[in-house]
This record gives C-alpha cells, structure tokens and sequence, in this order.
C-alpha cells in the first residue's frame, strides 16, 4: 500500500524542456515567481500565462495532466479570493447585510487567483520535467560559490540524494514491519487519533533501529569505496550548458525585461477612463 | 606468484564498552576477547580463496582488515607489500582491495545503476571519460549492462549483489573480498554470484577472497581457510578439508552433501572414495561400486 508512493512529481517524457540543464530550470522558476510579483495589471498576466504555455507545450505534458495536480491547491485559492472579495475596503459595489463587495476587492481577488495559479502551476513545472537526482545535482552546483564562506554544499546535496535512494526502501520496510504487528493483532486503523498516533510506536521504534543500521552499514561501503568528501572528486555525468540552456536563458532575461516593461502599462480601468476622456 | 595479500601475527580486538568493563569487576581478571589473534594468512595474485567458519570466528573482521576499514592491533597486514597501517597507503589500498558487503540495499548510494558503479571512480578522481569506460566495462562484465538506467528497486537480489561487483570492478581492483555477499539472496542469485566471482577469476584473473557459510560455494574455490576462535585451525584445497569430516562437525560447520553422504556411507562400510565432492562424482563412485559388486 506504501509501496505507490512516489517522490516528486516527475513526468517521464522526453522533450526540449526535460534535456534542458537542471540549473537553467531553477534559476528560470525563480525568476519567473519574482515576475509575477512584479506584474500589476491585466496584460502582464496574460503575458506570463501565454509564456507559461509555451513551457508546458514545448515540454509535451497534457494539460490535463496538470490541470489534476492542481486540485491541491483549489481549496488556499478559493479561500484567499473570497477573503479579498469581502475584506477589502474601497468603492462598494453591492451590499449584503454587513457584507460588501468593492471594485477594488474584487480586482485583487482575480489578481491573486491568476498569480497564485501561475506560481503552483510554473514552479511544478520544474518538477515536472526534472528528476529529483538530476535537481540536487542542479543545485549543488548552483550553490557551489557558497563553499567559500564553508556552507558543506557538497555534503548537503550528497545527503539528499541518499535520502531520495532510502525513502523508498524506508518505505517498504514500515509496510514489512507494519503487516508483520498486524499478523499479530495491532491495531492501526481504529480509535481516536491519540490511540492511532500510539498504536505506531510499535512501528517507529523497529524502523528507526534498522534506519540507524542501514546508515552505519552504507557508511562503510562508502568508506571502503574511497568516499572521502569531495577533495579530490571528478564526476561521471558532469553538467554543462548546451546551446539550448542559452536559448533559454537568453528567453527568461528578455520576459524579465518586458514584465518590468508592463508595469508602466495603463491598467485597463484608467485605459476606459482614458477612453471616456477623450473629446468626441 | 606474486603475493597479494599477506597478514603476520595478526590480532584485533573490539573495544569493550566501558560500562560494561566497570560490571564486570569480578571477572577483570579474565582474557580480553580477541576477534584475530595471530593470524597468518598469504594469499597469491589470481588466487580463489574462501573463508568458512561459524558466527564470531573472526572471518570477517580479518576481511575489513584487508581494505584498511580496521587496523591491525599487533601484527601487521600488507596489500601488495603495503603496509594497511599507512595513512598514505589507505586509498590506494581501498582502491586495490574492493570490497563487498552482505546486504546489497545498504551498499548502493546512487537511484540509477549506472550512477552507483560510477561512485567508486568517481571518488577517486577518473576523469569523466575513463569513468564511463569503465562503468560501461564492468556491467558488461557482470552482464547487468542492460539495466544501465534501471533503478536498484526494481532488482532482484542477486541482480543488486552484481551491480555492487561492478561497483568495485569499475575501480579497477586487483582484488575483491566478499563478506557473505550469498547471505540474504535465493539460490538462483546465489548462483548467478558465484558464476560471476569464478567468471572474473578465470578471465581476468581477479584475486578472490570469498566469506561464505554455503559449503557448495566452498568446493569451488582453489583453496579454503577455516577459521575458529580468530585463528586459522584448518587451510588446503576443498578436497582435503572437506575429508576432515569429523573435525568440521566439531567446528560447528558442514561439508557439502555428498561429501557427508559418502561418509556415512563409509561409516557403514561401502567402500567409497571419502573426498567426494559433487552429485556427478557421487554419481561415478556409486557406479563403480556397483560394478565391483
């Protein structure tokens, strides 16, 4: 039952988007949440949303596909839009009873639907098309200038990656040690939560125990595999830029520029007021 | 031959907990417990050799002792003349001498296959190009090139077992020890490992120590080590060890099943050969038998 777990989200296709450099998909994702905070108006939502398509289009994952990860997420979105419905104060619109929606709420609830939509949906595209392996690989690398002032950004991303190799062995172990106290009559699937949360110590005592001797044991494989830090470590798969990584990178810095260019922008309200204006 | 491994005198005893030390005032005097004491073991380049004896003898604390994972306490250990006591040899000596670890799960560090044969080389410092050679080379080696990108979940035991031989080929050793790598795996995996270890042997002439507690195991290989108390009590080829069925017994160990059934056989006095080793020369000793009768 613990065994369909699985780590990440990623989506096995093979596309331009999924070869791409894990670095240039991180720094991407980040630049493209600092975006969407800066947008203020309409047009640079839409920019963003048709920049956002053409990721996933260009990384071939159904829309569906994501449109059903983001179910999660329905219930923070649909809280956060009704509270600026209702909370914001400004020019009110309708009245019911101590209620009042304003223009100005409703503006910033579609704002931050659209933006909180765009962000889960652009940084799951990261996962989505990258492995956990091929992240931490990303990252390590991405954060190797900060080993001068002695963060141990080697030993971090190593300890990660095993992580990711042990869950699911971990996993299969708890479903083992699990059915082996149910054969002999524990209970894990009644009474209140105290009792459910005790009814596993029996679990998490054995677990940890063999975890500890896992990690005693895979320690000195490694020692008798010559791991010594990384002093003096090559890599066999190392990574590099390709031309693509460019392309990309080149993309992201000019949506930089134009979603700072939108800001400047008329808003569409002072667009019809400045239509109105207009003589004749 | 040249000589590949080479231990004198050597002992090795693991610490003992203090509160344990200060419990057993009354018994203070009593003899430390010692894992080796005064091991004397050479083994020769391209040499099969397996270890028996049974749990606490000392086998596979002599076994860390040849990839410098333990030190010797007196005595000494060398590795192609290199002293295990060096800290300058210790890397060289790990590189030399790979070794391999009973529970296959606990000794992959990588998701992907390729990756965890690459960890070794990697560590010492290959370049990229030399890694992937030899990462190529040695699954080939172990035939598992296959799963090049499978991940180790999704492998059966004696799969896993195999990966991890690639892993220490791909260092390029001249030796490998092997503590119980059998242990946990089913027979066909069993098999498949032992097919291997002979395979690598034969072509490449690896040295092999191998640590087992499958007697069947023990038949193929050039020599066997007994070993009880952290001492060597018995060394030779299978045959002459495996006559010795009485002295085994007494060690809390077996002979292979048709050298026990020979010998029981003779004990009823059937006069059959007592160094039978395998079904098929059972089978002939049985025939001949028959024809004299």
């Amino acid at each position: 039952m613990l065994k369909d777990i699985t780590v990440g989200q990623y989506y096995r296709v093979d596309s331009v988007i999924h070869r791409m450099d894990p670095r240039t998909k991180i720094i991407g994702t980040f630049l493209f949440i600092i975006e969407l905070f800066l947008v203020k108006n309409l047009i640079g939502f839409v920019i963003a949303g048709i920049m956002l398509a053409v990721v996933i289009h260009l990384a071939k994952i159904p829309f569906r596909y994501i449109v059903r990860g983001q179910k999660s997420i329905a219930f923070l979105l649909l809280f956060t839009m009704v509270l600026n419905i209702f909370m914001s104060s400004g020019d009110p619109l309708i009245k019911i009873g101590f209620l009042k929606i304003t223009k100005q709420g409703l503006y910033t609830a579609v704002f931050m639907g659209l933006r909180l939509i765009l962000l889960v949906v652009g940084a799951s595209m990261m996962t989505l098309t990258t492995t956990p392996l091929n992240l931490t690989d990303g990252l390590e690398k991405l954060l190797r200038p900060l080993k001068k002032i002695h963060v141990p950004v080697h030993d971090i991303a190593m300890m990660m990656s095993i992580a990711l190799r042990f869950i699911p062995i971990l996993m299969d172990e708890t479903d083992k040690i699990m059915k082996a106290q149910m054969a002999r009559g524990a209970d894990f699937e009644s009474g209140n939560i105290m009792q459910r949360a005790k009814s596993l110590i029996p679990v998490l005592v054995p677990l940890f125990l063999s975890a500890f001797r896992r990690a005693d044991e895979l320690a000195t494989a490694m020692e008798a595999r010559c791991y010594r830090g990384d002093e003096g470590r090559t890599k066999m798969k190392d990574l590099t830029y390709d031309k693509r990584d460019y392309i990309a990178q080149a993309a992201l810095l000019a949506s930089l520029g134009i979603m700072i260019g939108t800001r400047y922008l008329p808003g569409i309200s002072q667009m019809i007021a400045a239509v109105g204006k207009l003589p004749g | 031959m040249d000589e590949m491994i080479r231990s004198v005198d050597l002992a090795y005893r693991y610490e003992q907990d203090e509160d344990e030390n200060e419990s057993d005032t009354q018994s203070a005097v009593k003899d430390p417990v010692y894992a080796l004491n005064g091991v004397n073991v050479t083994i020769s380049k391209g040499e099969f050799v397996v270890i028996l004896g049974h749990n606490g003898s000392g086998k596979s604390t002599f076994a860390r002792h040849i990839n410098a994972l333990l030190q010797p306490q007196e005595g000494s250990m060398l590795i192609e003349g290199m002293d295990t006591r060096e800290e300058a040899n210790l890397w060289t000596i790990r590189q030399k001498a790979g070794m391999i670890f009973q529970n296959p799960d606990n000794q992959m560090i990588a998701s992907i296959v390729e990756d965890d044969v690459a960890f070794g080389p990697e560590n010492i410092g290959l370049p990229p190009k030399q890694i992937r050679e030899n990462v190529d080379d040695s699954l080939k080696a172990v035939g598992m090139e296959k799963y090049r990108l499978s991940s180790p979940q999704h492998l059966s035991g004696g799969q896993k077992q195999r990966i991890a031989i690639a892993s220490i080929l791909a260092m390029t050793p001249e030796c490998i020890v092997l503590d119980e790598p059998t242990a946990m795996l089913d027979p066909k995996g069993r098999r498949d490992v032992m097919d291997t270890l002979i395979k690598l042997n034969k072509e490449r002439h690896m040295t092999v120590v191998h640590i087992t507690h499958y007697m069947e195991e023990a038949v193929e290989a050039d020599r066997v080590i007994v070993m009880d108390h952290g001492k060597v009590v018995m060394e030779g080829t299978p045959r002459q060890i495996f006559v010795r069925v009485e002295e085994m017994k007494a060690l809390g160990l077996d002979v292979p099943p048709m050298t026990e059934l020979a010998w029981r056989l003779r004990k009823d006095g059937f006069d059959i050969p007592a160094d039978i080793l395998t079904v098929e020369e059972m089978t002939n000793a049985l025939c001949q038998l028959k024809s004299k009768m």
